[in-house]
């Protein structure tokens, strides 16, 4: 049985919803191809994410998922690896729902999957 | 083809069961032709040639060819087969994968006058066959081809199988002949066991907090619109599922626990605390692994709220909880989003029957991880329509939402091959790490595994498994009775010096190699009878010994930081042979520079002979003693300093002799007894025990403080050893060792008082 337990922080940092009625989650799911990568990601300009040592768990295809709110309409989202000298661009437009972006490196190509709604599930 | 010198097939051409037309010169291939399922006893309209022949029953068989046949070596009953043959289809939703293969074992039987016999199977190897000829005949099929072994080096070996049947009957025996290029011929007769190629005994447990059904996933394959044209219409369970790939389950039911998550600051699994609760919960979790035996749980939420399910029980760089043996869990989120719309009963609408699918998709997933498949993009198959490919994935791929409107619920091929015929080891729960599968050059008995339940069990255990570069790699080697009512009597001599005991070891590189000592002792067996297992309270039911692994004649073992595992074989008395557990250590490079430098120093021959010999007063090993020193000092307060603290000494608490000219053969004293030196040490390692508990240290432990404990009551200085031996008692009680055990100690330290003074040897 589990012993006693301690409070542990959500592996999804901040809210994984919408947030009232301006701002919406963008998740970013870091997904194939990481390995001890430094992951920026930047929201029109402006740095959002600064991640390090990230590496996809090979038992679920992801490494991890973080939470950028961002307000509803397009936004041009920069991704950079500077650990590959990677960089990729990304315009995605947030509505009411949430939207998941999925980033992968596949060889020497950061790839990206955008969708709407429901996240992806890992298994 | 066809054998032409089968009378039986005078009238029919090949085919499977009665199929087939007498002139048709090429037949189908059985696999192509509809097959009367497992108990139909008519063929269908249609199938039989026009105008059917009077005898048409003749030879018709029960049930498909492929499955699992098992038995003896028709020569000796010494060694078994199990074969597995896929060459027709098992059902309509089961493919057939063309493929023969099987594993071999040594049988060892102990018979005993007035009960049953014991007997055990030590699992030896496995080979395929991956593109076998087959010939039908009327009442036989016949199955050549060459082998493929999975491990080891072997002559090219061809095998032929026949199998018959007669009317209204079952396939079976099947007739096994294994014909090297040699010449040499071996011969196993194996009846029909199963129509699955594998069996599995699956245990799911479930968290208090999720615990209303469904527990277990069932889903009629027509329920959601979105499916392939033409697919059968069928319950899926995880049972079926896993009988369509070929994989026998057993749902253990009886075994199921409520596992309790209801304390308030608990909120999500992780892969650490999912393996933990398996330790606990997992009813099989104690029994020997590898074995047939997965566990499952049903729970709440895992750490991050985006996973549905986890095969936590890999290693931690992969996501997982970094436990060996791995492969023997999995777990199911019930608070995933993908569960949310999920009916106690049959779905009411596509959201509920889409949640059942999810659910069900979820369970064979991660079972699939457990049997050691990786998910499809991560085996170049992005697009395979497969249990193991992401839904979400494919539709991305593809641009389509087609992944369930073309997914027929199936493995593919490559993971249907691998699950039914691949490498046992590769296959089995508990067997090879997750994400890995090849063996590398294996010697003969390395790493066997044992199936069925022996007499005796052998353990090694390091607790904790972890050693510093340069430290004593020592195991604690136990043997225990695992009978209920039967005392057996074992050579209690595991000092792989004496020859009983033989250890294998896995370098970090993965060579496997021989523990050979650097001398071989030759001597009586000291004997010493175990009680039956229900003596276990007092300790009588086992002998445990600590085995120095650290250097042997091929030189030091364990000389690089990284992962171990240590596998060994206990030879009793007449053909008795028990595996142990394969213990996984690992060994922890050095931090500072100055500990790094001085490995060029340790890592030689004087080192490791002094360290092999348990310390020596020789000349010759002058430098190596001294570099023992060294680490002794240098890293006084650690397990590394106070192993070899130990050995300096034991080298000091005895006098040292030697023939110090050649010309003249005199044994003369080159050293006597060092009592302060004996004592520093003592001391310098007794300080590292006491700091640090370890439980692989408490033998080392009980040893260091008897020697000393001799050395001062020969010194006229009784009380302090009696001191010492309580102190010791009381550390080791702290540390949970038995009570027989302190008994003894006890026992020795009342003796103290009572022994002769007298020069040492």
């Amino acid at each position: 049985m589990p012993p006693d337990r301690r409070s542990r922080a959500p592996g999804v940092q901040g809210r994984l919803w919408r947030t009232g009625d301006e701002l919406t989650a963008l998740q970013v799911h870091f997904q194939e191809g990481f390995q001890d990568d430094e992951v920026v990601v930047l929201v029109d300009g402006s740095e959002r994410l600064h991640e390090r040592e990230v590496t996809t768990k090979l038992l679920l295809g992801m490494a991890d998922t973080k939470a950028i709110e961002v307000a509803p309409g397009r936004h041009e989202i920069v991704v950079r690896v500077p650990t590959r000298g990677l960089q990729g661009l990304v315009s995605v437009t947030v509505g009411s729902q949430p939207v998941q972006l999925g980033l992968s490196i596949q060889g020497d190509h950061l790839t990206h999957i955008v969708q709407e709604g429901e996240s992806f599930g890992y298994a | 083809m066809t054998s032409i010198d089968d009378p039986t097939q005078s009238t029919y051409a090949a085919d499977p069961g009665i199929m087939g037309h007498p002139a048709d010169p090429n037949p189908s291939p059985p696999n192509q032709a509809p097959f009367p399922a497992a108990g139909a006893l008519a063929p269908a309209v249609g199938q039989l040639p026009f105008p059917p022949p009077s005898d048409w029953w003749r030879c018709f068989r029960i049930g498909p060819v492929s499955g699992r046949y098992r038995g003896l070596l028709m020569t000796a009953t010494s060694s078994e087969l199990e074969c597995r043959v896929d060459i027709d289809p098992r059902s309509a939703t089961s493919p057939v994968t063309d493929r023969i293969s099987g594993d071999l074992y040594n049988v060892f039987v102990i018979k005993l006058p007035g009960r049953p016999p014991i007997s055990w199977r030590i699992y030896r190897e496995s080979w395929i066959v991956d593109a076998p000829q087959v010939a039908w005949a009327r009442c036989s099929v016949t199955i050549t081809g060459r082998l493929r072994w999975w491990t080891g080096t072997h002559p090219d070996t061809d095998i032929r199988v026949v199998i018959s049947w007669g009317t209204f009957r079952p396939p079976g025996p099947a007739e096994v002949t294994f014909t090297e290029v040699t010449g040499t011929t071996q011969t196993y007769v194996c009846p029909r066991v199963s129509g699955n190629f594998r069996d599995l005994n699956l245990e799911v447990d479930v968290c208090r907090s999720v615990n209303a059904p469904p527990l277990l996933p069932s889903y009629d394959t027509h329920a959601h619109p979105n499916r392939p044209v033409g697919l059968p219409q069928h319950m899926l369970t995880v049972e079926t599922a896993y009988r369509d790939a070929g994989v026998g389950v057993v749902m253990n039911v009886l075994a199921r626990n409520e596992v309790d998550d209801s304390n308030p600051p608990f909120q999500s699994w992780s892969p650490s605390e999912l393996h933990d609760a398996m330790e606990s919960a997992f009813s099989q979790f104690s029994l020997a692994w590898p074995r047939w035996s997965m566990w499952g749980m049903l729970a709440g939420s895992f750490d991050n709220p985006g996973v549905a399910g986890i095969m936590f029980d890999a290693a931690a760089a992969f996501g997982g909880a970094g436990e060996a043996p791995e492969r023997q869990g999995f777990t199911v989120f019930r608070n995933h989003p993908w569960f949310n719309s999920l009916p106690a009963g049959a779905p009411a609408n596509d959201a509920e029957a889409a949640a059942l699918r999810d659910f069900i998709y979820t369970y064979v997933h991660e079972a699939g991880h457990a049997f050691n498949f990786l998910h499809s993009w991560n085996k170049g198959r992005p697009l395979a329509l497969s249990w193991m490919n992401y839904p979400w994935r494919y539709d991305n791929l593809t641009q389509s939402n087609q992944f369930w409107g073309q997914f027929e619920f199936q493995f593919d091929t490559e993971e249907l091959i691998h699950m039914r015929h691949g490498n046992r080891a590769a296959v089995i729960m508990g067997g090879d790490p997750w994400s890995s599968g090849g063996h590398l050059e294996a010697p003969s008995a390395a790493f066997a595994d044992l199936d069925g339940a022996a007499p005796l069990e052998l353990l090694l255990r390091a607790e904790p498994p972890l050693f510093d570069l340069m430290e004593r790699v020592t195991v604690d080697v136990r043997l225990r009775n695992r009978m209920d009512d039967l005392p057996l009597t074992v050579d209690t001599r595991l000092d792989p010096a004496f020859g009983g005991v033989a250890f294998y070891i896995r370098r970090p590189d993965g060579t496997i190699v021989h523990y050979s000592p650097i001398a071989c002792q030759l001597a009586e067996p000291e004997l010493r009878t175990l009680q039956p297992a229900q003596a276990a309270d007092t300790g009588q039911d086992r002998h445990s010994a600590e085995v120095d692994l650290t250097y042997g004649s091929t030189g030091f073992l364990f000389d690089h930081a990284g992962e171990y595992q240590i596998r060994a074989l206990y030879q009793g008395p007449g053909d008795l042979l028990i595996p142990s557990n394969v213990l996984r250590i690992r060994v922890l490079a050095p931090l500072s520079r100055e500990t790094q430098l001085q490995t060029a120093e340790f890592f030689t021959n004087q080192v490791g002979l002094a360290i092999a010999l348990g310390g020596s007063g020789s000349p010759h090993l002058e430098e190596g003693m001294r570099t023992l020193e060294r680490i002794a000092q240098d890293h006084q307060g650690q397990p590394l300093g106070a192993r070899a603290a130990e050995i300096i000494a034991a080298t000091a608490s005895a006098p040292f002799f030697r023939i110090e000219d050649p010309e003249q053969p005199e044994v003369v004293q080159v050293k006597d007894v060092e009592m302060d030196k004996a004592t520093e040490f003592t001391e310098l390692a007794l300080n590292a025990y006491q700091q640090d508990a370890k439980p692989r240290l408490n033998l080392a432990d009980h040893r260091l403080v008897r020697q000393h404990a001799v050395l001062l009551a020969e010194q006229d200085r009784p009380e302090q050893a009696k001191e010492e031996l309580a102190a010791l008692r009381e550390r080791l009680q702290e540390r949970g060792v038995r009570p027989a055990v302190l008994e003894e100690i006890k026992a020795f330290e009342n003796r103290l008082g009572r022994r002769r003074k007298g020069r040492r040897r």
